[in-house]
């Protein structure tokens, strides 16, 4: 390359200020979550392509057959014991994928329930809700054809913002692929559990 | 972190990454985010510009993953992708056009035969060099960035940004002038 009659002297300049602006540099908290969840997600997907079908399918049947034992044991609790809690988040119970809508139907195993612990206001999602919703996102694409999302909370009252609130921080994982929507539910709660769950749910779980 | 440092790692961490093992872009990702993000930086002018670009870029890297191949060093690809991210928004704007046409007035003015680059003393003249190159317009910016900062050859820079290889060549003479004009130098 030929280069110019003192060239390398704005060349230093320029290179000067890139190394300034580098060490200064420091990209949001957000700009790097949703990099490295679309790395999760991008990691898991090649992941699974990389394994044959047929070892893919071993596992993924045995884990349907432990989910339909879990649910029938699930199914036969609930009815046992007391109905969904009130808005003040009385213990009950709960089915996650029972408030989901995916009780009796099977396999589960492309369900995923990421429970959430709501800030004091009870809106504000937290910062390890936003992780959780990131590793989530990571294992069921909440952009493929047909994924549902339900918000399973106790709290009636703020079910609807809790439910903005998530889908707020799901179109910042996803960016511009899509714009997920979360439709809020009741639930009841787990006994020791979180009292909010969002249900990601691929087609045939529904 | 300087751009020579760790590029055969970023190769071999790359192709890991390609297998699908995130501990191995995890470690790609905490090399290059910053001299990533104050590259482009330098290169728009602008910090909010440069993050949403640095966001673009990495998507693209991650979605077309397949794409690199080792023969070129992981940087030259990354910054490559940040440099096409950058020119797509350039040319988004719309910019491109009027802009060209007051950068062929500039040709008709500016004598073809000087310095491009008057001399200039790098260490004493870092602060000004910052505080002006912000004030350029953004097509000479742009010029005398990607030379100075790609080592392109005029006929590249031309090609790229959509005029020929003396367009280019005027577009970073007058850029010069203007920085040395801003930061207080006497006229080349």
């Amino acid at each position: 390359m030929t280069r110019e009659p003192h060239e390398d002297g704005w060349r230093a300049l320029a290179e000067g200020l890139v190394a300034e602006l580098a060490d200064a540099a420091e990209p949001s908290e957000l700009t790097d979550r949703r990099i490295r969840n679309e790395a999760l997600r991008i990691a898991a997907q090649r992941r699974a392509q990389a394994v044959p079908a047929w070892r893919r399918r071993v596992p993924m049947a045995l884990a349907a057959s432990v989910a339909l034992v879990a649910i029938g044991v699930g199914v036969v609790l609930v009815q046992d014991r007391a109905g969904p809690a009130d808005a003040k988040g009385r213990a009950g119970d709960l089915v996650v994928a029972a408030d989901a809508g995916a009780t009796g139907r099977a396999p589960v195993q492309a369900q995923v329930a990421v429970p959430l612990q709501f800030a004091a206001d009870g809106v504000t999602l937290q910062p390890g809700d936003l992780d959780q919703l990131g590793i989530a996102v990571s294992q069921n694409d909440p952009c493929a054809r047909g994924v549902t999302l339900q918000l399973a909370t106790a709290d009636a009252a703020r079910a609807a913002p809790r439910a903005a609130a998530v889908a707020a921080a799901l179109r910042q994982l996803t960016g511009d692929r899509c714009r997920p929507a979360v439709v809020p539910g009741p639930a009841r709660r787990d006994p020791g559990g979180a009292a909010t769950v969002l249900v990601i749910s691929a087609p045939d779980q529904r | 972190m300087t751009a020579g440092a760790g590029a055969d790692e970023s190769v071999a961490w790359f192709l890991a990454w390609q297998q699908g093992d995130e501990a191995a872009f995890n470690r790609l990702y905490r090399q290059w985010r910053r001299p990533l993000l104050g590259w482009l930086t330098a290169l728009c002018g602008d910090p909010r510009l440069a993050e949403e670009l640095y966001q673009e870029t990495w998507m693209t890297v991650l979605r077309h993953t397949d794409r690199y191949e080792p023969r070129a060093s992981f940087k030259t690809w990354l910054y490559g992708v940040a440099r096409s991210r950058w020119l797509d928004r350039v040319r988004q704007r719309g910019r491109r056009v009027s802009e060209t046409t007051i950068d062929a007035s500039h040709e008709t003015i500016a004598d073809a035969g000087s310095d491009v680059f008057a001399e200039v003393e790098a260490a004493l003249h870092a602060e000004a060099f910052r505080r002006c190159l912000p004030h350029l317009p953004e097509i000479q910016r742009e010029a005398l960035m990607l030379r100075l900062l790609q080592d392109l050859e005029w006929r590249d820079i031309g090609a790229l940004v959509g005029t020929t290889a003396e367009a280019a060549r005027t577009r970073c003479r007058t850029a010069v002038a203007r920085l040395r004009g801003c930061m207080g130098l006497e006229p080349a």
